[in-house]
């Protein structure tokens, strides 16, 4: 039997947890249960966590903050430091090996692991997360998407039940879902997200900060402001909290010239972050309107992630959904995390120990897709290039479909371009291309009119692969998003 | 009137003709014989016929050539006001865009097939009093209405025209070069008037091919890509865009709106500010604040998806118009 490891890669911080003997899950990190997702690049070793935090407050350069907003652009977005380059995948892998070399101490080796990912993430990202479990040292790892994992702990050990949403605002992403609970069956209905979360607000706060210090000085805190963000990011992690309690703070600034005192309301703060919270607003009334749902249908709402603490935020939830009252009552900052490691159980079933089994029961877990996928085509009655779509948001998976295409033209190569989008268009202005590339393993010297079979598959990490065959030579590629071909 | 409206006027051509015809014999060898009510020929012979008949041409020649031109066409069913040698220029010139699409090979669905536009033109003149002619001359009115509320028609709204033409063609299953011509001489005719009237004419379209979406909306998307040719969305041609809107029923058509938004959508972001708020004022006016929520909600999941693209400036600009539509929902 091995180690069922669940393993929340988050924004701001990161967590472990395993899954125990007795069906329980625990968070087994180091005593203050989590690691800052803080990565420092020094001249001599690299740093995580505090460490890296304390270098950023000493204005060290070569700091990196919230790598996880970079995973969609891993296959363009790259940092240098001490003459290598590190993609948002390379940084998160180092962060997952640090997280697992430290578990290992206490709890042995660690070859199974399910990461979370919000599930809004692309596909670029979500590939890029495995691909950088698989570099940390995990020889099996496994997606699951971060509302699911909460429900999926929520349901085993809340006794929650019926049509919930499920409200995941963390450091740094945002997820809704709508699931259905009955007992250990968690069905999820559908998915949206956005790309902000505690992070954005702290970035606001200093904002307004600098404002004041430029309206005092007459000059910014810093001539790098990034820098200086960085080096106050405890300090206004603190302010945050106490806004959320004060309606208003005493702020002590140093800047380059000088110290500076002062007072913030906490309306100023809500003021700033409202774009937010309407973002937030319109992120609900679209994932309802995609189910068809009422917000009276909606039994119960389930708070998951750091910021759900915001009172703000709260007072939002239940004005949006008409609710009294929201489901606190969890650990907001460990839920995902510790549904991670159950659902790492679940994946690997052969691997439980009888007691284990026991404990899991009949435990069923089902998400859908959360983006549509398709490919570029050209409608020959329009004579226009467009996007249709193979794979529909909302799907369970894993799925499949395959279509027939013809060529059209004299073409001796063939080539294929990968499309997903958030909404079903055949506009292709509308869609982002996640992969593109020539089929020069089909063969080539093909005319017009020669059947093509073109499959879409998403298989249970949420991943898509593509197969493109040849229908005359019975030749086949197969293809994974970043574009590799596979064996 | 002035002169050259009389010259290309048909009703001065047949007064003239009759007039000749019944004055001239006076003038020449055929009397008019009242008793027997016929032509008397006296003195007749084949050399005055011809030279009659000469004096008659160079007259219609020198006079009313368009005229005369325009009626031996619809006699002979010919039509041809641009030269044939233009025409195949600009197709030969589309065709080369076609080919030289630096996009890469792609793939074409099984399910794609040819429409026969006659079959359809038919089909849809049955269906009311309004021709296909007719139909036609009212879609060119509201390009050239479209064309000129800037003062002047662009080379690019005119290549809007051609592209709507060449797409009439791609669907033809006639000779391609008889639809060219027929278009062209139609578009020519058209860009010739001098007054002409938008609500009309958008409500002929609209009768003529109502119950066909697809071609309704083949239409539509011509019409919005003439509003936006110029990448600049003036009041005027949203004035006219909301009058064309009105007559299509766009707010109870998803389709058709949705094509509005891909052809406009394509324009900078300070042009989809001035569109979006041109829509919003519009929604607001009618009390329609459901749809407004709606709608700019859909418009911000859109834009999303941008937002997680490989390319700098298209995640910039998603970012610009989220703010955008973020303000105007604020305004609700």
């Amino acid at each position: 039997m091995g180690n069922f490891v669940g393993i929340d890669l988050g924004t701001t911080f990161s967590l472990l947890s395993v899954f125990k003997e007795d069906g329980t899950s625990e968070i087994i990190y180091d005593e203050l249960r989590f690691l800052p997702s803080v990565v420092y690049f020094g001249e001599s070793e690299t740093v995580f966590g505090d460490g890296a935090i304390n270098a950023a407050e000493m204005l060290e350069d070569n700091v990196v903050f919230q790598i996880k907003k970079k995973m969609p652009q891993n296959l363009k977005y790259s940092l240098s430091f001490n003459n290598s380059k590190y993609s948002p995948e390379d940084i998160s892998s180092l962060i997952l090996r640090k997280l697992i070399s430290d578990a290992e101490i206490k709890i042995g080796k660690i070859d199974t692991a399910t990461i979370t990912v919000p599930a809004f993430y692309n596909d670029i990202a979500r590939e890029a997360t495995r691909n950088a479990a698989l570099k940390a040292g995990i020889i099996n790892p496994t997606i699951i998407n971060e509302p699911v994992s909460a429900a999926l702990y929520y349901s085993r050990t809340k006794n929650t039940n019926g049509k919930v949403l499920i409200y995941d605002l963390g450091g740094g992403t945002l997820d809704c879902s709508v699931a259905e609970i009955n007992g250990d069956n968690v069905k999820i209905l559908a998915n949206r997200g956005d790309s902000f979360g505690g992070s954005d607000f702290n970035e606001k706060l200093f904002d307004l900060i600098n404002q004041a210090y430029i309206k005092e000085k007459g000059v910014p805190i810093s001539s790098n402001l990034e820098k200086s963000r960085m080096a106050n990011y405890l300090k206004i992690e603190l302010y945050k909290k106490l806004l959320d309690k004060q309606s208003e703070i005493k702020v002590s600034i140093d800047g380059d010239n000088g110290n500076y005192q002062f007072s913030i309301l906490s309306s100023d703060f809500h003021n700033k972050i409202e774009e937010y919270i309407l973002k937030s607003e319109m992120i609900i009334e679209t994932l309802l309107e995609e189910l068809k749902l009422d917000k009276s249908e909606i039994d119960e709402v389930l708070l998951v992630g750091g910021s759900t603490r915001l009172p703000l935020i709260q007072d939002h939830l239940k004005k949006t959904l008409n609710k009294d009252k929201l489901n606190t009552t969890a650990n907001v900052d460990e839920i995902v995390c510790l549904g991670a490691s159950i659902n790492c159980a679940l994946r690997n079933q052969d691997d439980q120990s009888p007691e284990q089994k026991t404990n899991l029961g009949d435990a069923n877990l089902s998400d859908v897709v959360n983006k549509y996928y398709g490919t570029r085509i050209l409608n020959q009655a329009m004579n226009k290039r467009v996007n249709m779509v193979m794979i529909n948001k909302n799907d369970s998976y894993p799925t499949s479909y395959t279509h027939v295409f013809e060529t059209v033209s004299d073409n001796s190569r063939l080539s294929c371009i990968l499309t997903e989008s958030e909404i079903s268009t055949e506009d292709l202005n509308f869609t982002e291309i996640i992969g593109e590339t020539l089929l020069d393993d089909l063969g080539s010297g093909r005319g017009p009119g020669m059947p093509i079979e073109v499959t879409f598959t998403v298989n249970r990490d949420m991943i898509l692969k593509c197969s493109y065959k040849d229908i005359k030579t019975g030749k086949e590629v197969f293809l994974d998003t970043d574009l590799n071909v596979v064996e | 009137m002035n002169w050259k409206e009389f010259t290309n006027n048909t009703a001065f051509f047949l007064v003239f003709t009759v007039g000749y015809y019944l004055f001239e014999p006076f003038c020449t060898n055929i009397e008019w014989n009242y008793r027997s009510k016929s032509y008397k020929y006296c003195n007749y012979d084949g050399s005055d016929l011809f030279w009659y008949f000469l004096v008659y041409s160079l007259i219609v020649f020198a006079l009313f050539r368009p005229v005369a031109k325009r009626l031996l066409r619809a006699f002979t069913g010919e039509g041809k006001s641009i030269s044939s040698k233009e025409y195949n220029h600009n197709t030969s010139k589309k065709t080369r865009k076609v080919d030289n699409n630096n996009l890469p090979p792609t793939w074409e669905t099984s399910k794609n097939t040819n429409f026969d536009i006659t079959k359809i033109i038919s089909e849809e003149a049955d269906e009311g009093s309004i021709d296909h002619s007719r139909f036609l001359k009212a879609l060119f009115r509201v390009f050239y209405f479209i064309a000129e509320s800037d003062g002047k028609i662009d080379p690019k709204e005119e290549d809007v025209m051609d592209k709507h033409i060449y797409k009439i063609c791609r669907r033809s299953m006639e000779n391609q070069s008889y639809v060219l011509y027929s278009l062209g001489s139609i578009k020519k005719e058209i860009k010739d008037e001098k007054k002409r009237l938008l609500g009309p004419e958008v409500h002929i379209i609209k009768k003529f091919i109502a119950n066909d979406l697809s071609h309704l909306n083949e239409v539509y998307e011509s019409i919005v890509q003439c509003i936006t040719a110029d990448k600049i969305l003036d009041p005027r041609e949203l004035d006219i865009l909301e009058t064309i809107d009105s007559v299509f029923n766009i707010k109870e058509n998803e389709i058709l709106l949705n094509t509005r938004d891909s052809v406009i959508l394509e324009l900078e972001t300070d042009q989809i500010f001035i569109y979006y708020k041109w829509y919003f004022k519009i929604l607001k006016r009618q009390g329609l604040v459901e749809k407004i929520k709606k709608y700019f909600n859909n418009q911000y999941i859109k834009w999303k998806t941008l937002e997680q693209s490989q390319y700098d400036h298209l995640i910039m600009k998603s970012i610009k118009i989220q703010k955008i539509i973020f303000n105007l929902r604020r305004d609700i």
